[in-house]
């Protein structure tokens, strides 16, 4: 009897406080939960053998992380994530999924492409057998930073580690040319879309193809409308009334899609993310 | 053939009597049953994510076993006074203490057989549904598995000598937990302070106590071949022999001592 009164007195206790508990961690702000700063020394000397290990976690917090601040619509703290990028790929630098992670967002959202540069030629000389990283590296020089010359070695060199993705030579061509850029952006993403398992990631960059496909779209029917009329249109609409389009497709972001004139492109007023879509188009 | 060492077989069979095989069998069960779901988390390389994982779980358990079998062995039976039934024994105090170390030694080969088997069906399981970049060198992953072996017996060997000297289990598993974690950081520490930057921010007082702790201690990092068994990485055949050749030495240099001890040893 006593013994059944301490399991009551017990679980009593326990499981109130559990759910509490548990409402309270999940109530607290995502920053919060990536407040772990690391410094490299202090986690490399103190990692034993668990190195990789710890690596993988490392990226495993930041990619959470990400998660749950993009569902909060909050502004993730990139420079916390980079230093994660950064100490995970130190610890194990043939830790792809932190490249990926990186380029998937601290390049298109963030705008810090010179910084995943610096961190994938660690990859590149550690995972020569590895296609992805030169072709990432390829992409970022050419797409953002356009240096075509440094892009066309890159995307040449993975073209060589994957023979059998036919465009990776297409477009180690094309940087020589400077070719057009919406192209490039939409055959790129579609590299990585095949190449990750993640289906929040997948998600995330099906939407950008098809925003892509539809400035990709819009644009040759632009150039269309030129070459039948001999001047510019001054709004997208203009396609429309001048039967060259049956209408104007929906931006997958939610936004509508506009001629700029200035610098003859389409854009959109949604800029295709939340956090630095500029890189997009501008 | 063990019928010879009676006492290597009677420490050997009592890890089956504790049902240290089958407990450990249960745990790697539940080891490669996590393993997809760690792997899950990955965005590119599931495979790898989950042989780091199951690698680093691996390796924690062996130490564990190492810890929790080899520190009892000697002081139980100091404790137990039935030590003084085997000095009745017409054998040495020096023959007691290397049989006890064979026992450990053929307890742990056993331990990491099973373990390495189950989670060697659980990689294997997880290449099948995740094909990773680069096939599985499974000749890598017995490699791992042996110097991850030779790496425990180095730590049992060190436990052997502290237990020759102590009277209680939890002080020899307490040295040993240091030793290990001095023995895995040693050699990143040798090669910071070898650097540019080492050799600017370090003085040269703590170069020199890192350089003697370097050679006192066992180096273990070069029995770490998980990155090679993770990424299918060539192996250095020169270094792999040094490494075993190295281990070998350090456990023998540490049973001597431990012998030498144990024999002046006085149990009343």
């Amino acid at each position: 009897m006593r013994r059944l009164v301490a399991l009551f007195i017990g679980l009593a206790l326990l499981v109130p406080s559990l759910l509490a508990l548990t409402a309270t961690r999940k109530a607290a702000p995502a920053p919060e939960r990536l407040g772990y700063k690391p410094s490299f020394e202090v986690t490399f000397f103190t990692s034993l053998e668990h190195r990789y290990l710890l690596s993988e976690l490392l990226f495993y917090d930041a990619a959470f992380y990400y998660g749950t601040i993009v569902e909060t619509k909050q502004t993730p703290d990139y420079g916390t994530l980079l230093r994660y990028v950064d100490i995970s790929t130190r610890l194990n630098p043939y830790n792809i999924d932190s490249y990926y992670f990186g380029q998937a967002i601290l390049t298109w959202d963030a705008g810090m492409v010179r910084e995943m540069n610096f961190i994938m030629e660690r990859g590149a000389k550690k995972r020569p057998w590895d296609f992805y990283i030169p072709f990432f590296i390829g992409f970022n020089d050419a797409y953002f930073l356009k240096d075509y010359q440094s892009a066309a070695r890159y995307m040449a060199r993975a073209a060589q580690l994957n023979p059998k993705v036919g465009y990776l030579s297409n477009l180690a061509g094309r940087f020589y040319y400077e070719s057009n850029q919406t192209e490039q952006a939409i055959q790129y993403l579609k590299v990585v879309y095949q190449g990750t398992y993640s289906d929040q990631v997948r998600a995330g960059i099906k939407t950008r193809i098809e925003a892509l496909e539809a400035i990709l779209f819009l644009e040759k029917a632009v150039q269309r409308y030129e070459k039948e009329t001999g001047r510019t249109p001054q709004l997208l609409s203009d396609l429309v009334a001048g039967g060259i389009l049956k209408g104007i497709p929906p931006d997958p972001y939610g936004g509508t899609f506009y001629y700029d004139r200035s610098d003859n492109r389409v854009k959109t007023t949604s800029k295709m993310a939340s956090h630095g879509a500029a890189h997009d188009r501008n | 053939m063990l019928a010879r060492f009676p006492l290597a077989l009677a420490t050997f069979k009592g890890g089956f009597r504790d049902r240290l095989l089958l407990g450990l069998f249960v745990v790697s069960l539940l080891l490669v049953c996590t393993m997809p779901i760690f792997g899950s988390f990955s965005m590119r390389d599931v495979t790898a994510a989950a042989t780091t994982f199951s690698l680093s779980a691996v390796s924690v358990i062996g130490l564990l076993l190492v810890l929790l079998i080899g520190s009892a062995l000697i002081p139980r039976d100091i404790q137990s006074r039935s030590i003084y039934a085997v000095a009745t024994l017409p054998i040495s105090r020096t023959r007691y203490l290397l049989e006890k170390f064979l026992g450990v030694a053929l307890l742990l080969a056993a331990s990491l057989g099973i373990l390495g088997a189950i989670n060697g069906a659980g990689i294997w399981f997880m290449s099948m549904s995740y094909p990773p970049d680069r096939p599985v060198a499974w000749g890598n992953y017995l490699l791992y598995l042996v110097f991850d072996l030779e790496k425990l017996l180095v730590l049992a060997s060190v436990l052997v000598l502290f237990s020759a000297v102590a009277t209680s289990s939890l002080l020899p598993m307490i040295l040993t937990l240091a030793v290990y974690a001095v023995g895995m950081t040693t050699e990143k520490v040798k090669l910071f302070i070898e650097t540019a930057v080492g050799a600017q921010r370090i003085s040269p007082t703590i170069k020199a106590v890192v350089q003697f702790i370097y050679y006192l201690f066992p180096n273990l990092s070069p029995f770490d071949l998980k990155v090679q068994m993770i990424y299918s990485l060539p192996l250095d055949p020169a270094a792999l022999l040094l490494t075993c050749i190295y281990g070998l030495g350090y456990v023998v240099v540490m049973l001597v001592l431990a012998s030498c001890v144990f024999s002046r040893r006085d149990f009343i």
